[in-house]
């Protein structure tokens, strides 16, 4: 097959404009990632020692940790309830935000000014203060608006049955961050589709489901994947707000922590390596899982087979 | 992205140790340079800057490059500086980063050059001597002591519930007691003094305290035996009946509940009567204007058996050194006499020097007034065992377990049963 010289011009620019991101990508990123998986076969401990080849001994050594399966089972926990609910949020929000009413600029600014902050330090150590037991916002309100008394309210953080719901609870500080996304697809669903199903009769809750969610799809499967892979990897938060320990009781003990903690507290960066590949493995698997099943998934101009 | 970055950390780990050995200590053309590495607050650096200036001056034809790191972030950055091929000559140790850094191989034996030069540690606290050596040799000179016995109390809350003032020969029931009657609530019941609060959770302290341990032996571990010990599960029962029966002391539901402050700040607020700590709160707690107070000794328990866990720190030399006899010359120096008389000076820290710590400079100098009290603590410090697993067993898998201890919802003795099997997975480590 022949290229035309504006093909090949087009093609060239094109390498131009993403050539610092592949160089960014293969020099700092493919290297390390493979160096990963080199150095997942090693023991090394401390780095005064020489690296020494075990082969799998660090996949088999995972079997039998039970802080490994402690460490998934709480990246999972997290992961399943906070991604769904997540973005049933956002859409809720993004539909809300999508009304004609006066100011709605303001109400958008509004609901995305907390993702601006994203998952920062500031906002983790904000969020340690509204699930304090006693004197948090949280129970405060819990207490208000239920007659609960503040002192049988949840301990949140403190406790090892709240404390994965709350990082749950926090992690929703972040639906502005989709609202924007969702209410940008809300928007590019043609209007046409709407008088059509109006036409024929349908109402606001049969637009909905045949015509708003439909024209969502693509949307919502980006920000499925995107968001599972983010929740598989979530750090910032557990760390600042449980004090590095991903306590009480190893309950919010997440994956990325306990990599963190076996190569900087404890030296082990060959067995860190192996769990940092064996969480790669994982989320790749998630996310061909999601593509292998994404029939649900419509894009405008694609016929159905 | 995070698990990205840590395996890029990881590669410029692994680049740059083949360049190890390539880059030892720097070296002057107009004599020798040593570099020292050091963590410590202000005034305690100072002392080292005169010293070294000192010894520059005593010395000549050795240059000394100082390198202060916040404590924090000490053994990271010196790991990376080791992998960097720009490691430090001399390095200041503390006890339980030591073991991390002996069984790793990075120390130098300094015996031959003590024997050398009749460099004696006599006039030394033998308890850190014996901790600082290994296999018959010594690989950290130690500069000073501190160990975890101190009881901070205020004696404002102690005026005002009428309790006498402790005295270092109390045990489990007076200290249950006195906290108990300084305790005070208001009229919803809600507890706006505690009787007791430790600086972290010093849970160690109490099984040591009860004549319990951890493992079958400090310097070479083989097994646990913290979770079949009784006399370790009498000393967390009773750490959690302070949160849980007598109530004298804040879950740690309740700790994160004063606002995310500090245990520090809940004493010099008055929000709790007595504090469990080192010696080196004294500059903090000397700026307390609204309260006196004064320190006793940790507990004795009731058969009046005494224990706690110690810090310490001293210097020691990288094995990577390239000018072995000059960083030496630098150790002998900066843990000599004058470094521990200004040391006890300034009140930080108990030299490890007996005669200092004796002298009128350490024991006339600053509060607190019972300061004579930590000179014999000395004879009750205990030290953790010597593995590279320590810190990992006892911070993710004992601690998480006890959490629940704390919190109410075990007892010490379903702890102690869970936590068996666990143990037995991952013995200490000692090579």
């Amino acid at each position: 097959m022949a290229f035309t010289s504006a093909e090949r011009k087009e093609a060239i620019s094109a390498f131009v404009f993403i050539s610092p991101f592949l160089v960014w990508l293969v020099v700092l990123m493919a290297g390390p990632i493979i160096a990963a998986f080199g150095l997942s076969l090693f023991q090394w401990d401390g780095l005064f020692i020489p690296p020494k080849f075990i082969g799998l001994n660090n996949y088999v050594q995972m079997v039998h940790d039970t802080l490994f399966w402690k460490a998934l089972g709480n990246t999972f926990y997290f992961t399943v309830l906070s991604v769904p609910i997540g973005m049933a949020l956002s859409i809720i929000v993004a539909l809300l935000m999508n009304q004609k009413v006066k100011g709605i600029g303001f109400f958008r600014t509004v609901f995305y000014l907390p993702s601006v902050m994203g998952a920062s330090v500031a906002v983790a150590m904000l969020w340690k203060w509204i699930f304090d037991a006693d004197h948090g916002l949280m129970n405060y309100f819990i207490s208000v608006f239920t007659g609960i008394p503040i002192k049988d309210c949840p301990g949140w953080l403190a406790s090892e049955i709240w404390s994965k719901p709350a990082l749950i609870i926090q992690s929703f500080w972040g639906v502005g961050a989709g609202m924007i996304i969702y209410l940008a697809g809300l928007q590019g669903i043609p209007i046409t589709l709407y008088e059509a199903a109006d036409i024929d009769g349908a109402n606001k809750w049969q637009q909905f489901w045949t015509v708003t969610l439909p024209g969502l799809s693509p949307v919502i499967f980006f920000q499925l994947i995107i968001g599972i892979v983010t929740s598989f990897q979530i750090f910032n938060q557990v760390f600042i707000m449980t004090n590095g320990l991903g306590g009480p009781a190893n309950s919010t003990l997440v994956m990325v922590l306990y990599i963190y903690k076996k190569a900087f507290d404890y030296y082990q960066m060959g067995y860190a390596s192996a769990l940092a590949c064996v969480l790669f493995l994982v989320i790749m698997a998630v996310t061909w899982v999601q593509f292998k099943y994404s029939k649900w998934v419509y894009y405008e101009g694609e016929l159905r087979k | 992205m995070r698990n990205f970055r840590l395996s890029m950390l990881v590669l410029a780990c692994f680049s740059v140790i083949s360049f190890l050995g390539l880059n030892g200590c720097g070296s002057k053309e107009d004599g020798t340079t040593i570099k020292i590495s050091s963590w410590g607050d202000l005034q305690e650096n100072v002392i080292l800057v005169n010293l070294i200036a000192e010894f520059e001056k005593t010395h000549p034809g050795i240059h000394v490059q100082l390198e202060r790191i916040p404590f924090s972030q000490y053994v990271p950055k010196l790991l990376t500086e080791v992998v960097g091929g720009i490691a430090p000559d001399v390095i200041f140790v503390e006890v339980n980063n030591f073991t991390d850094l002996y069984l790793r191989g990075a120390l130098e034996p300094l015996t031959p050059f003590m024997q050398k030069d009749n460099f004696s540690l006599a006039d030394y606290y033998p308890a850190v001597v014996d901790r600082f050596t290994a296999d018959g040799n010594t690989y950290v000179i130690p500069r000073d002591t501190a160990p975890i016995a101190v009881i901070y109390y205020n004696k404002k809350a102690f005026d005002e519930a009428h309790v006498a003032y402790p005295t270092d020969n109390w045990d489990w029931n007076d200290f249950v007691l006195d906290a108990k009657r300084v305790m005070k609530t208001d009229a919803t019941g809600k507890v706006t003094r505690w009787g007791f609060i430790d600086e972290w959770p010093i849970w160690d302290a109490w099984v040591y305290d009860a004549g319990g341990s951890f493992a079958d032996d400090v310097k070479k571990p083989t097994k646990w035996t913290f979770a079949t010990d009784s006399n370790s599960l009498r000393g967390i029962q009773f750490r959690s009946d302070l949160m849980n029966k007598y109530k004298v002391m804040p879950q740690p539901a309740g700790l994160a509940a004063m606002g995310g402050v500090g245990t520090a700040d809940m004493f010099e607020n008055g929000s709790a009567a007595m504090y469990f700590s080192g010696l080196w709160k004294v500059p903090q707690f000397s700026e307390i204007k609204d309260f006196k107070w004064d320190v006793a000794m940790f507990p004795k328990n009731p058969e009046g058996f005494r224990g706690f866990s110690t810090g310490g720190s001293g210097y020691g030399i990288l094995k990577s050194c390239k000018h072995k006899q000059e960083a030496w010359e630098l150790v002998k120096y900066i843990s000599g006499a004058e470094g521990a008389q200004a040391l006890a000076a300034t009140g930080l820290a108990q030299p490890a020097i007996m005669s200092v710590a004796n002298s009128p400079t350490f024991l006339n100098g600053q509060d607190p007034q019972n300061k004579k009290m930590i000179l014999d603590a000395m004879q009750y410090v205990k030290y953790n065992p010597m593995c590279k697993n320590w810190f990992e067993v006892h911070d993710s898998i004992m601690g998480p377990e006890l959490d629940r201890v704390w919190n109410g919802t075990e007892t010490a003795k379903e702890a102690m049963q869970s936590l068996r099997s666990e143990l037995d997975k991952n013995p200490p480590q000692t090579n």
